[in-house]
């Protein structure tokens, strides 16, 4: 499914200085794999998730979807891969303000091309009342909960049928209890739709969800590879 | 939901800061259009009030070029004399296919035996008059009798339906003429014979009688037989008649246009002091909603959006902004012209008409594009950066 | 931007109020002489009076749009708020007018300014009915 051959990726910094995230990483993902990827604050994780989706180009090393070398694609043919096989969860609140709750879960399909679909309605009404939430389809991120803004997000990742959900820190900001239930939440997705799932995350204790967990410290992959 | 529908929201999302944007078209489009409405509308006006006049070359006193050319655009009254005989010296003239005389008059000020204070009159004769009478012969159908007068745009009867009080005299308003946005509108024109009436009658009916000094005439309008020069003509003029002025009608106004092109460079320095200080202003703004918006447009990316989405996203807001602006600055601004024209004459000191539909339309939509091309420019260097960036960059803290 | 066009109708009014009182012929020093030799008047300085009586309204029907949160409130006030722009307008052209004669300040200044005033007003006002729509839908 995800391959990473010697990848590796440096930010620089300034004329002089720069930081390595990721060194020389070898990584696959099954489809199928509900993996955790672990480690301290630096280690790398989220540069891993970004190299993953072709959001960020590796310094050296291929990144390959599905048979696909990534950085092969031109970007429209990345963007228009991504919309129709990665979702994505992302650590901080990511729901656009302007738009509700119902159009930003459609927003995907406008970059897929899918928003004529007769469907498209039905499905974000679906996804929201997997979610709990479809009550709250006219209302705006403004007046919804930390948990519920990431249930959102996670309907919105669900939106074109994915292959691969991309979830970077989902629970980081939330309280232990809605923690449990967004776990429960991915859980109840691998099992039941096989869908592909890379989570990163600091907290241990969140492991026993996947079905592989990799450690990563210093930009390398130090357990589960 | 599509790029314009995410447009309106973003746009409706921070008024604050679409309101900088709108307001910063609204003052591009404003001053374009109103800048053009001026400049066109004191083309126009000078050129409709030097075809008004008809003559090829107006003889005037000497001295006197100045007051003639108050009067004719401005409709501050004249008093200038010349002896009549003048007309016939000049008709007598090789090259010369009309010439006729006109007497400039005013109305008495704030006085009870004048309805309208101060008002420019020309008296014409009609045996030899050029200008007036094709007017009368097509509008009329008919010379202009005795006691019969007719007006500028502006004027209207003001005793009973058709009657005007002039030094205590009745006379009758028959037709008003076309505008020209000069002193014309404001301005009379009735023949020698009742302007004599008038002088005449108001030495018992008037607080001060109509003075015309005898055999005196004011200027001498001449029509040049075609392919004559005229400066030939005008030398010619000068040679054989002593103590006047020929004026070409090329040349008329000639202090007008020299002031009317000093203050519109004035005012096209100040468009473009505002023009380029509006861009700058929107440009930092952009560059300000771009930077908030990062992680935004970062997500968009990441969920599949393309560089290209980002950068016409971002450049449909800064279109909707122009467009929104710029109705609101060029409504206004049209408003404002049409409704203020007479005290924008005055404060301004040279004539002003409105441009015909067809010409409006095509200002405007110059100043729609001033105000589009504008907001874009200033948007465009925003967008392309933040298009560009890693999506991966984009998003971190 | 309901707050705006209230304060944008409150700033009208406040030239809808006071401008006429500087710019009719009253203030210029001229009035009308009757054959009796009584002065009164000219009928500029009437819409001058007539102003203030809707300037003061159209106020605080400003006043009032900043701080309305209802429906029929806000409806109620739009359409207050076009009526007066309307009379503001309909005062100098046909319900009393002003001098005929184009020099004077009352046709040069006072007239327009109350057409553009009053068509700004009445702008504003649809701008709001427009913007309550939405926000109110929105809390809905």
């Amino acid at each position: 499914m995800i391959t990473l051959e010697n990848v590796s990726k440096v930010y620089p910094l300034g004329k002089d200085s720069a930081v390595t995230a990721v060194r020389e990483l070898c990584l696959q993902i099954d489809l199928g794999e509900f993996v955790i990827i672990v480690g301290r604050s630096g280690s790398g994780k989220t540069t891993l998730l970004n190299l993953s989706a072709g959001l960020t180009r590796p310094t050296s090393g291929n990144v390959i979807f599905n048979g696909t070398d990534l950085w092969s694609l031109s970007d429209k043919q990345q963007s228009y891969l991504r919309s129709q096989n990665i979702g994505f969860i992302f650590q901080f609140p990511s729901l656009l303000p302007t738009l509700t709750v119902h159009e930003n879960v459609i927003l995907p399909t406008v970059f897929a091309n899918k928003v004529t679909s007769d469907h498209t309605p039905d499905r974000a009404k679906q996804l929201l009342q997997q979610v709990g939430l479809v009550e709250k389809m006219a209302a705006y991120p403004r007046q919804l909960s930390a948990g519920q803004q990431q249930r959102v997000v996670i309907a919105r990742a669900m939106m074109n049928h994915p292959v691969v959900l991309l979830a970077d820190e989902p629970t980081s900001n939330l309280d232990e209890r809605t923690e449990l239930e967004i776990m429960e939440l991915f859980r109840d997705l691998h099992r039941s739709m096989g869908i592909t799932i890379i989570m990163v995350t600091h907290t241990r204790q969140l492991v026993s969800y996947g079905t592989r967990a990799v450690e990563m410290a210093e930009g390398r992959i130090i357990n589960g590879k | 939901m599509n790029i314009f529908h995410l447009a309106l929201k973003n746009i409706s999302g921070n008024s604050f800061r679409s309101g900088v944007v709108a307001l910063c078209a609204f003052l591009v489009a404003a001053f374009a259009l109103t800048t053009t409405l001026l400049m066109r509308g004191a083309e126009n006006s000078l050129r409709l009030a030097i075809d008004r006049l008809g003559a090829d070359i107006v003889v005037v006193p000497s001295g006197s070029e100045a007051k003639v050319e108050s009067a004719l655009l401005m409709g501050v009254p004249a008093r200038i004399w010349m002896p009549q005989n003048n007309v016939n010296i000049i008709a007598n003239l090789s090259g010369i296919e009309a010439a006729s005389p006109q007497l400039y008059l005013a109305t008495l000020t704030g006085a009870s035996c004048c309805s309208v204070s101060d008002m420019f009159m020309i008296a014409f004769d009609p045996a030899t008059d050029f200008t007036i009478q094709p007017w009368l012969k097509q509008n009329l159908g008919d010379d202009l009798r005795l006691g019969e007068v007719v007006g500028g745009s502006y004027i209207s009867a003001t005793e009973g339906d058709q009657n005007i009080r002039i030094y205590g005299y009745l006379v009758t308003l028959k037709a008003n003429l076309e505008p020209t946005g000069t002193g014309l509108d404001q301005s009379m024109f009735f023949t020698f014979t009742t302007a004599q009436d008038i002088a005449r009658k108001s030495v018992t009916q008037a607080e001060e009688p109509l003075e015309i000094p005898p055999d005196s005439i004011s200027a001498v309008l001449v029509k040049a037989q075609p392919g004559v020069d005229l400066y030939d003509l005008s030398a010619q003029i000068v040679r054989v008649v002593p103590d006047v002025t020929p004026i070409l009608s090329s040349d008329m106004f000639q202090s007008y246009r020299t002031q009317m092109t000093g203050l519109l460079k004035t005012i096209l320095v100040i468009m473009g002091i505002t023009w380029g200080l509006s861009v700058v202003l929107i440009g930092l703004v952009f560059s300000m909603a771009a930077n908030e918006r990062r992680k935004e447009l970062g997500v968009v990316r990441a969920i599949g959006a393309t560089r290209q989405f980002v950068f016409q996203s971002l450049l449909m807001e800064a279109s909707l902004l122009a467009v929104l602006g710029g109705v609101t600055g060029i409504g206004l601004a049209v408003l404002f012209v049409f409704l203020f024209k007479k005290l924008i004459v005055v404060s301004l000191g040279f004539p002003f008409l409105l441009p015909s539909p067809s010409v409006l339309i095509f200002q405007i939509f110059i100043g729609m594009l001033l105000a589009l091309f504008s907001v874009n420019l200033a948007a465009l260097f925003p967008a392309i950066r933040i298009s560009r960036q890693d999506p991966a960059v984009a998003m971190r803290e | 931007m309901r707050k705006f066009m209230g304060g944008i109708i409150i700033v009208m009014a406040l030239v809808i109020g006071i401008l006429p009182a500087f710019t009719d012929c009253q203030s210029q020093g001229r009035s009308l002489a009757l054959a009796n030799g009584k002065t009164v008047p000219m009928k500029c300085h009437w819409t001058g009076i007539a102003s203030i009586v809707v300037a003061v309204p159209l106020g605080l029907v400003g006043i009032s749009e900043i701080f309305s949160k209802r429906k029929e409130t806000s409806n109620a006030l739009s359409i207050l708020g076009v009526t007066l722009g309307a009379f503001a307008i309909l005062l100098p052209t046909s319900l009393i007018g002003v001098c005929a004669n184009p020099d004077m300040l009352c046709n040069m200044i006072m007239k327009p300014a109350l057409i553009l005033t009053g068509s700004i007003a009445i702008a504003a006002s649809a701008v709001y009915f427009a913007s309550s729509r939405k926000n109110i839908e929105l809390s809905a």
